[in-house]
């Protein structure tokens, strides 16, 4: 992470994105710590030019890992602001602010220097770097917690189905969930919503057929179903916060867990639409036609 | 003025303008001055012996620029890394068998390539995929994974044994024990079939070889910039910092775009480097199909065992799963299905074991969820058996078996796919489960609701998960 | 999934169309909504050596009323189709089933003829035309010809039509007084082809009973299907829901014998038969009953629609 001359942030990691909105979280940790606006931190993400160490993003890891690291790389900074504030400002760290991408002696917010003023100041002209010190408003920070938190969560639908065509309706569908400390509300609702199409899809729509000489009989998207926007209903959303004890974030991951739950839950809502019947379903995913043979099945 | 509160807040994507307005990036927007386009001739087979891939005539097509097959790549022909090593579950068995850029001499799987047609574009590529000659013998295919473990089932791998991939079992507690005590025992057979992450934008890769600053330059859509440059530097003979590899705005990952080193990517960048000139594949929809990993079949003969107020006294599970013709990414997805059945529970006593099996389908890699998917749909279902059986009520039994928030960090014992004894670090279950019972509004549902639409001819169900 | 090389025409008349089809025969193949061919070609699972793109021949694009019933040009977009009043009025089964084909951005190009001229099984036109009676008017370089709907589905994506031949107008006669209609299909999705769907049309006599039936299924064989058994039922006899369930039933029995896919099992087709049936007569019957002096009427107006 690194402030540059104009007053920007830049920060560069090796978590990737590829559409969980990276940009704008990492961006909110680093926000709240240095005292600027969203928009003038600039992330940098996918490019092994800008950043040389890391694996990847999958396993819902992104908010804990390198949401942990961007918090330590701008409490580093933050210290490297104080510091040179303090010396520039002749006041203690004590008694600095960090706002509005100024850094200010407190209650008095004309005696202050912005960040990219500050930047400039640590890069000194003639290369003579104070002993002890680093150029620059720039740091590194890695971050990997000794082991795997767990989020939670628990799923609930209400669900018709029309006992003679077997079609099933979803009435109502509502997710508490537990991501630990939340970054973004309105991102971890995206996830969830995402999460939770894809579990539709699998509990109801998508099945890759192989017949017995493993040649699949659906390769395309007329015959291997996505649920589109008239198939995922509203997702009904709250959360909730065990922060992580692994991670100085709190966090927990949220990027999976929409998509995990759902087969069971089609399974039991099924179930209970169709009464007392012998009915138990096995299996996912169903479709109208196979829920159909299981109903006569049943009976 | 203290700096404003940003965590938790609900601020606005900073990079939505840009991708609604298409002015992302994405690696098919990559077009470089003689950049060549190529097609990848794939199995029609889905278990054959490869004896004969002629691209002859394809060469001669005008347009076409080179064809290359398995005996074309020399020394750079090699199969795949294993990417994640199994945990040390004591007694496992794992036999690695990891993909190969172009099939030699056997063909496992529809959609595996065979060839590599590098040419002026697309289309003419495309042209050229019809002039290969190929010579295969078909064998019976590997689907049905019980068949696929049966004495005399034709093998995937002929230099192992058998199709089995992996064996593995993990134990807490003492089930057969526990078993003794239970006042219900409820046993069933358990399906969860295969599907794709189907992500809007499918894989692509380019690549630019400048023999003067001696750089590649790779875009490509991996959620894994990093260990992929790190990769084609080892195998192109490059140092790390020759190469960048760029994964600009990538339309959804989901798990398949974590898979490393599918033969496109390490080929694509070998081509530029051979013909001096920048080469890109854009996978098409279809191909997705079969060259882009997949998930989740697995069946589970499962059984739960219970004391008379529907407390969990133990779990027993066994399992198949399906790991595709290959398998680089270890054991990730089954492991994560035996762990996850333990879910939010405390369940004592626990026996899972699992057989992997190698297939003649497209490689089984994470798929969002993981595998977690199925350990869920598992012990949800027993639990609502057992429910059913004990007149229990569904959100009552799991309320009964819930861990307590008193018992954090909770320790379970098995091994999770990060090689520690799986342990949840917080947690709060009762709470979450009274809020959604709230917000369903469940008690007055099957109370009043349920009945009355009953009686007037409707079915509507309500679930609890 | 790019196609295979092909040349390309696009002649501005009707005369310049079938000049091209019959000097290229087999090889050539006309282009008009492109909805389903561009798709087969892009897969190269269809490989003209020959495309003609009829798509600036304006004159086959039209709905017109006439003495007797409803003239539609076969490269009249389906989105056209659904929109006019003068459909709605002459023709409302076809109104009706309009939405239920793909998805609006599809309609858009798609062509009624074209549609037709496809002959998908599961396709929503073919049914509704073999329920309205409808006429194929047929011509090439040699002349022209009209072919009735029975006749003119001959199998999986098989027509009549000959080698040279091109599809230029569909003929839909009068509905007669006391008839209802009704369209109702399965899909899983919005927009998707159809599991079952079901075109009926029923007509009452001066006392109300069942003069005539004509109940056209579709996705259930190899092109769309007449469900004369289920007809035999409801002759003569006064509308009721036990008559439409015995018709659904009768139907699912005896007049199809489906296929099983991915998508369903030939079981759970033939009960979507029995109940859409079933459904789409009970609709059938109380608008036929509710009546409406239009629907019998033909259509004096002779602009044509827009």
């Amino acid at each position: 992470m690194t402030v540059e001359p104009g007053g920007r942030v830049r920060l560069a990691t090796g978590v990737g994105t590829q559409g969980q909105g990276h940009f704008t979280a990492f961006a909110q940790i680093v926000a709240e710590v240095l005292g600027v606006d969203v928009a003038d931190v600039h992330v940098i993400t996918g490019d092994t030019r800008e950043f040389h160490w890391g694996t990847g993003t999958f396993a819902s890891r992104g908010a804990v890992v390198a949401g942990s690291a961007c918090q330590a790389a701008a409490l580093r900074v933050r210290e490297k602001i104080l510091e040179l504030a303090s010396h520039e400002l002749e006041a203690s760290k004590a008694d600095l602010v960090l706002a509005g991408g100024s850094v200010h002696v407190r209650g008095d917010p004309g005696a202050g220097i912005t960040l990219g003023a500050l930047a400039v100041k640590a890069n000194p002209l003639r290369g003579a770097v104070r002993p002890g010190t680093e150029p620059g408003l720039e740091a590194t920070a890695y971050f990997g917690p000794d082991r795997g938190s767990t989020a939670s969560g628990v799923h609930a639908m209400l669900v018709e189905v029309d006992p003679e065509t077997a079609q099933v309706e979803i009435r109502r569908y509502v997710v508490v969930h537990d991501c630990g400390r939340v970054i973004n509300p309105m991102i971890v609702d995206g996830q969830i919503h995402g999460g939770v199409a894809h579990g539709i899809g699998n509990a109801f729509y998508e099945q890759l057929v192989y017949d017995e000489d493993g040649q699949l009989l659906n390769a395309s998207f007329m015959d291997y179903l996505l649920p589109t926007a008239t198939d995922v209903p509203r997702v009904e959303t709250a959360h909730r916060e065990t922060p992580s004890p692994l991670n100085p974030m709190g966090a927990k991951g949220v990027g999976e867990a929409g998509a995990i739950p759902t087969g069971a839950l089609f399974a039991q809502a099924v179930e209970d639409a169709l009464g007392r019947t012998g009915l138990e379903i096995c299996e996912i995913p169903l479709s109208p036609s196979r829920l159909f043979e299981l109903i006569e099945e049943a009976r | 003025m203290e700096s404003r509160r940003q965590v938790g807040e609900r601020v606005r994507r900073t990079e939505d303008a840009r991708l609604l307005t298409g002015r992302a990036l994405f690696v098919d927007d990559v077009r470089l001055d003689g950049m060549l386009h190529v097609a990848f001739l794939r199995s029609q087979h889905a278990h054959a012996r490869l004896t004969g891939v002629d691209a002859t005539a394809a060469r001669a097509r005008p347009g076409v620029v080179a064809v290359y097959t398995a005996a074309d790549l020399g020394d750079y022909w090699r199969p795949g890394p294993l990417l994640v090593p199994p945990p040390p579950i004591a007694g496992l068995v794992f036999n690695a068998c990891t993909q190969v850029p172009l099939a030699k001499e056997k063909l496992r799987h529809v959609g595996e390539p065979m060839a590599m047609v590098v040419a002026e574009s697309r289309y003419l590529a495309e042209d050229a995929l019809d002039d290969i000659v190929v010579e295969a013998e078909p064998l019976p295919a590997v689907v049905d994974l019980e068949a696929a473990l049966a004495k005399g089932a034709p093998r995937v791998h002929e230099h192992l044994p058998s199709n089995l991939a992996a064996h593995a079992v993990q134990r807490k507690g003492d089930y057969a024990r526990a078993k003794q005590r239970a006042h219900t025992v409820i046993k069933r057979r358990f399906r969860y079939d295969r599907g794709a992450s189907a992500a809007i934008e499918n894989r692509a890769v380019a690549a630019q070889w400048d023999p003067r600053a001696e750089e590649l330059t790779v875009w490509d859509t991996t959620q894994a910039p990093i260990p992929i440059r790190n990769g084609l530097a080892q195998l192109l003979g490059l140092l790390e910092s020759q190469v960048r590899v760029v994964a600009p705005f990538v339309g959804g990952g989901f798990g398949p775009k974590i898979m490393m080193y599918y033969p496109e990517e390490v080929l694509v960048p070998w081509a530029a480097m051979k013909l001096g000139r920048p080469v890109k594949w854009t996978e098409d929809r279809q191909e997705n199909f079969f060259a882009t990993t997949q998930e989740r079949g697995q069946i589970h003969d499962a059984e739960i065992t219970l004391d008379q107020s529907g407390k969990i006294l133990g779990v027993r599970d066994v399992f198949l799963h399906d790991t595709g013709a290959y398998d680089p990414y270890g054991l990730t997805v089954p492991i994560n299905s035996q762990c996850t059945l333990l879910g939010p529970y405390e369940i004592p006593n626990y026996e899972s074991e699992f057989t992997a099996v190698f297939t003649n389908k497209t490689i089984v890699t994470p798929v969002r969820g993981a595998g977690r998917q199925h350990g869920v749909f598992v012990i949800e279902r027993l639990l609502d058996f057992a429910a059913k059986e004990l007149g229990i009520d569904r959100a009552e039994i799991r309320r009964r078996n819930l861990l307590r928030r008193d018992q954090f960090p909770f320790n379970n014992e098995i091994l999770f796919q990060d090689s520690a004894p799986l342990t949840y670090d917080s947690g709060d279950y009762e709470p979450a489960l009274d809020q959604a019972l709230e917000l369903i509004d469940y008690h007055r549902f099957v109370r009043e609701e349920q009945p009355r639409l009953r009686t007037a001819g409707r079915h509507v169900g309500i679930g609890i998960v | 999934m790019k196609p295979a090389p092909f040349d390309y025409f696009a002649p501005g008349t009707v005369d310049e169309a079938l000049a091209l089809l019959a000097e290229h025969g087999h090889e050539a193949k006309p282009l008009a909504g492109g909805q389903s061919l561009i798709p087969a070609m892009n897969f190269r699972l269809a490989r003209p050596q020959v495309l003609v793109d009829l798509n600036q021949v304006a004159a086959l694009s039209y709905i017109r009323a006439n003495g007797s019933g409803l003239a539609i040009g076969a490269m009249t977009r389906q989105r056209a189709v659904e929109r006019s009043d003068l459909v709605a009025r002459a023709a409302p089964l076809l109104a009706e089933a309009m939405p239920s084909i793909a998805h609006p951005q599809i309609r858009n190009r798609g062509t009624v003829g074209g549609s037709l001229a496809h002959a998908d099984p599961s396709a929503e036109l073919p049914a509704v035309a073999l329920a309205l009676e409808t006429r194929f008017r047929a011509k090439s370089v040699t002349g022209e010809r009209w072919i009735p709907a029975g006749e003119f589905f001959k199998g999986m994506l098989e027509t009549a039509l000959e080698p040279g031949e091109l599809l230029v107008e569909i003929a839909i006669p009068p509905l007669p007084a006391r008839s209802g209609t009704a369209f109702l299909e399965m899909a899983r999705r919005h927009g998707d082809y159809a599991l079952v769907g079901v075109a009926a049309v029923v007509t009452l006599d001066a006392s109300g009973r069942c003069q005539a039936a004509r109940v056209a299924l579709l996705s259930v064989g190899d092109g769309p299907v007449l469900a004369s058994e289920a007809a035999t039922v409801l002759a003569g006899q006064a509308p009721a829901a036990e008559l439409a369930r015995a018709a659904g039933e009768r139907a699912a029995s005896r007049d199809v014998d489906p296929p099983s896919d991915i998508h369903a099992s030939a079981a759970y087709r033939r009960r979507l038969v029995a109940v859409l049936t079933r459904r789409a007569l009970e609709r059938a019957f109380e608008r036929a009953e509710k009546g409406s002096g239009e629907r019998g009427a033909v259509p004096s107006d002779r602009k044509p629609s827009s």
